[in-house]
């Protein structure tokens, strides 16, 4: 990180002339604390006017009035909004444009000309920041927190060099305080830099890079904020002291004369290298962890690394009456590559990680990592304005470790049954697929099998069938062993279309989701029927039609296939059959299936499949238990 | 292997017709089949077989706890026929007395060696069996035999070698087996002493 801005100021106070220094970083926000209100007046006053005191920018000095404050290379937000009252928000935000373009001529009529463009310009950028305003009012039709929101976009909107933020805050509700947030955010990752002002610490940690710190008109100290969020005692004892009002608001609990948090880690561990649910696991972690870190509450949610969304979590609360309902897609925002976030109701922003909240103070949060990627995060909360210790966090740091590995153990656990399944899966298909050769030699050997060619398709289109399963088990993201008929039969159909010319298919199929080695049958089936009418039905004729039907009713799958061919012969029975492919149908739908099956004439051949079946999850999921 | 009496099971239908056609080419006779552990069972128990092949993914009761019931009952020689290769199963198929452990997929040839070498293996182990009864028959009936030899020595006052002659004589004589005049003495000897 190279230094490109420094933001001096001669700040002078009771006639004394102090200079302060603030050193700027490009793709860093730097916050600064001040701790008594004159001060913070003074430095305010200073920045407006220019008074009593001198800003310089890259070693110049700058002394803008206000409305002129916005350029490309500083933007300053004042206590004061600086817009035009009379003007609509998409002129006031347009003006701004156009004046750093034409410095010479601040009212520069040109854009009032061409109001329907500046009208969706502004529209466009506003939507852009996520700010719900409509362009067409005028300024003194909106409330002060419109206003210092629509300054703020202003101000970013020109991408300065260097932002600079006066209590930023002020006046804003928690929603546009996560906009400003956004704003800031994003600004930094351009690489530029911001000043941030405030007189919240918990702010300046939530928000700020670097920290300094103003006693009496002085910088008293500049910390790194990772230090301070690893050990916030370094940054209290300066404000202790100083402050009336963070006298006696936090406890600084003491450790020492315990080995609790030791032996609560050796108990995480115990449980780790046990056989417990991942679930059990992390209730145990939650209780745990809020026991030895004395919280009130602990949380422990895990994160799904594709998609960043909270799949789980355990909580851990230790009174029924403590009441607050956390948000996580805010948290969730926060987390960067700090090791530890920390937040107090002092901080504005601090009501937006809840979604209901009538009693915590404070909350602190780990998030941990799974093979680098982030796999969860562990909350806990205070109903007082708790410190932490740098104990805690080593602690906290620990579980999360654990937790994270408790993780990875469960996914290499469910990774191996699901191996270990598809292993079997694959053996059985290729068993079956000797199977098939097996069948089709011995009928090649007693002669009833003379046409190699159309025995060797039979064998190809039958091997497709059985693959078609496993298409679709593999397209299942969620991994489940669970398949839709009305998906496996198209998928059949399609590879058999082209086949034969001038046969046309009518699939009338429902969703009927079963398990996979009865889909696997199922899939025989089909192909079989079809195959028949494909071989058998039109022979000597050009054209035909061919009906496929799945329907689910009664706790019963029916499935029919049919056409208009020339029908079964005389006194067929299909239980008699010496034909190869139908005696696997039918032993196949009476003994694996235990189904009915009848053939007739109707138009053309016709066979019917009854198969009694329950579609409930819970069946689909006893039949997978059982084949594992 | 010829007209080997065989029970088949496995519940995939299509494998269980391809296992079946496969025997039959190898000259067995297939006596019966199941598609689940507990008609495995049934059928066992009454057809008796002289082979049992069966996967280990039954519905019900899987193969291994089939066979472990059935193996209560009669001794029948079994094949395992699985997709599954874990060392845990295998534990388990010996700890149920099976003899052969294959490996989907099979063909014939497989099957072939496989029941070979397993009802050898039975008859080998029969016949072990056999010996170990007979040898332990031997045994027992030698410490009777000396049990009645010591009562014929101290009641008619004999040396060891009479004594003996003595019991082989009453052996010809009865046309009994040895051990049979020997239990009979030991017990007439019982009915005489009143303590």
């Amino acid at each position: 990180m190279e230094t490109i801005n420094s933001f001096s100021s001669e700040f002078s106070k009771d006639e004394q002339q102090k200079e302060l220094i603030l050193e700027v970083h490009r793709g860093e926000v730097h916050v600064v604390i001040f701790l008594n209100s004159p001060e913070r007046k003074i430095f305010n006053d200073l920045l407006k006017s220019g008074e009593k005191g001198k800003i310089y920018f890259e070693n110049k000095i700058i002394n803008l009035k206000p409305h002129f404050a916005l350029n490309k290379k500083v933007g300053i937000l004042l206590d004061e909004t600086y817009l035009l009252e009379n003007l609509t928000i998409a002129e006031n935000l347009l003006i701004v444009t156009l004046n750093n373009t034409n410095k010479n001529s601040f009212f520069n009529l040109k854009p009032f000309l061409r109001k329907k463009q500046i009208e969706m310009k502004s529209k466009k950028m506003l939507q852009n920041y996520g700010i719900d305003l409509d362009p067409h009012k005028k300024v003194s039709d909106i409330s002060l927190e419109e206003k210092r929101l629509l300054m703020i976009t202003k101000i970013f909107f020109l991408k300065p060099e260097i932002v600079v933020l006066f209590e930023p805050t002020t006046h804003l509700s928690l929603d546009s305080i996560k906009l400003v947030d956004s704003m800031i955010k994003n600004h930094k990752n351009m690489d530029k830099g911001i000043l941030y002002i405030t007189r919240s610490w918990e702010e300046a940690l939530r928000i700020g890079d670097k920290i300094s710190l103003i006693i009496n008109g002085e910088l008293e100290h500049t910390f790194e904020s990772s230090a301070i969020r690893n050990n916030p005692k370094i940054l209290l004892q300066y404000i202790v002291g100083t402050d009336n009002s963070n006298k006696d608001l936090y406890l600084f609990p003491n450790y020492q004369e315990d080995n609790q948090f030791i032996d609560s880690v050796f108990e995480a561990t115990e449980y780790l290298t046990s056989e417990y649910e991942l679930n059990d696991i992390l209730n145990f972690l939650a209780e745990n962890t809020a026991k030895a870190t004395r919280a009130d509450a602990c949380e422990i949610s895990l994160i799904d690394e594709e998609t960043s969304t909270i799949i789980d979590k355990s909580i851990y609360k230790n009174s029924e009456t403590i009441e607050f309902i956390s948000n996580e897609t805010e948290i969730l925002k926060l987390i960067d590559e700090e090791k530890v976030y920390y937040f107090t109701k002092r901080d504005k922003g601090f009501e937006r990680f809840f979604k209901l909240n009538n009693d915590i103070c404070s909350l602190i949060c780990v998030p941990f990592y799974i093979r680098s990627r982030l796999g969860g995060i562990i909350q806990i909360y205070y109903k007082d304005y708790h410190l932490y210790t740098e104990e805690e966090i080593k602690y906290l740091e620990t579980i999360a470790h654990q937790t994270a590995l408790a993780i990875h153990n469960t996914k290499l656990m469910g990774n191996s049954v699901l191996l270990r399944e598809s292993h079997h899966r694959i053996k059985n298909n290729l068993q079956s697929i000797i199977s098939l050769i097996s069948l089709y030699k011995t009928s090649v050997k007693k002669g009833s099998q003379k046409d190699i060619i159309g025995m060797l398709d039979d064998l190809i289109s039958k091997i497709k069938s059985i693959s078609a399963v496993h298409d679709l088990l593999a397209k299942d993201k969620l991994g489940r062993s669970i398949i839709n008929l009305k998906d496996m039969i198209t998928h059949i159909i399609e590879s058999m279309i082209n086949t034969k010319k001038g046969i046309e298919f009518n699939l009338h199929l429902d969703d009927v989701f079963v398990s996979y080695s009865k889909a696997s049958t199922i899939a025989l089936v089909v192909n079989e029927l079809v195959t028949n009418s494909l071989k058998y039905a039109f022979v000597g004729r050009e054209k035909g039609e061919i009906q496929i039907t799945c329907k689910y009713s009664n706790e019963s799958i029916k499935l029919e296939v049919s056409d208009n061919g020339i029908g079964f012969p005389k006194h067929f029975d299909i239980d008699q059959n010496k034909g190869l492919g139908l005696s696997i149908v039918y032993s196949i739908v009476s003994k694996q299936l235990d189904g009915k099956i009848r053939t007739e004439n109707d138009h053309g051949a016709k066979v019917s499949i009854e198969i009694a079946f329950k579609q409930d999850k819970a069946t689909i999921f006893e039949e997978k238990i059982e084949k594992v | 292997m010829k007209n080997l009496k065989v029970v088949v099971a496995e519940d995939e239908i299509l494998i269980l017709m391809g296992l079946k056609s496969n025997l039959e080419n190898l000259g067995c006779q297939i006596v019966g089949e199941a598609t689940n552990g507990k008609e495995l069972i049934d059928v066992a128990l009454e057809k008796k077989p002289d082979l049992i092949i069966a996967d280990i993914n039954l519905p019900i009761l899987d193969g291994l706890e089939a066979l472990e019931i059935i193996k209560q009952k009669i001794e029948i020689p079994s094949l395992i026929v699985t997709g599954y290769d874990d060392e845990e199963l295998i534990q388990k198929a010996k700890e149920a007395g099976v003899l052969g452990y294959l490996i989907k997929p099979i063909d014939e040839s497989d099957l072939k060696a496989a029941i070979e070498i397993s009802i050898s293996r039975f008859e080998e182990i029969k016949s072990l069996k056999k010996e170990l009864e007979d040898t332990k028959e031997a045994l027992e009936a030698r410490k009777i035999i000396e049990k009645a030899k010591g009562i014929v020595m101290e009641r008619m006052q004999l040396k060891e070698d009479e004594a003996m002659k003595f019991l082989q004589k009453k052996s010809r004589n009865s046309n009994k087996k040895l051990v049979d005049i020997a239990n009979e003495i030991i017990e007439a000897d019982k009915a005489f002493r009143l303590d």
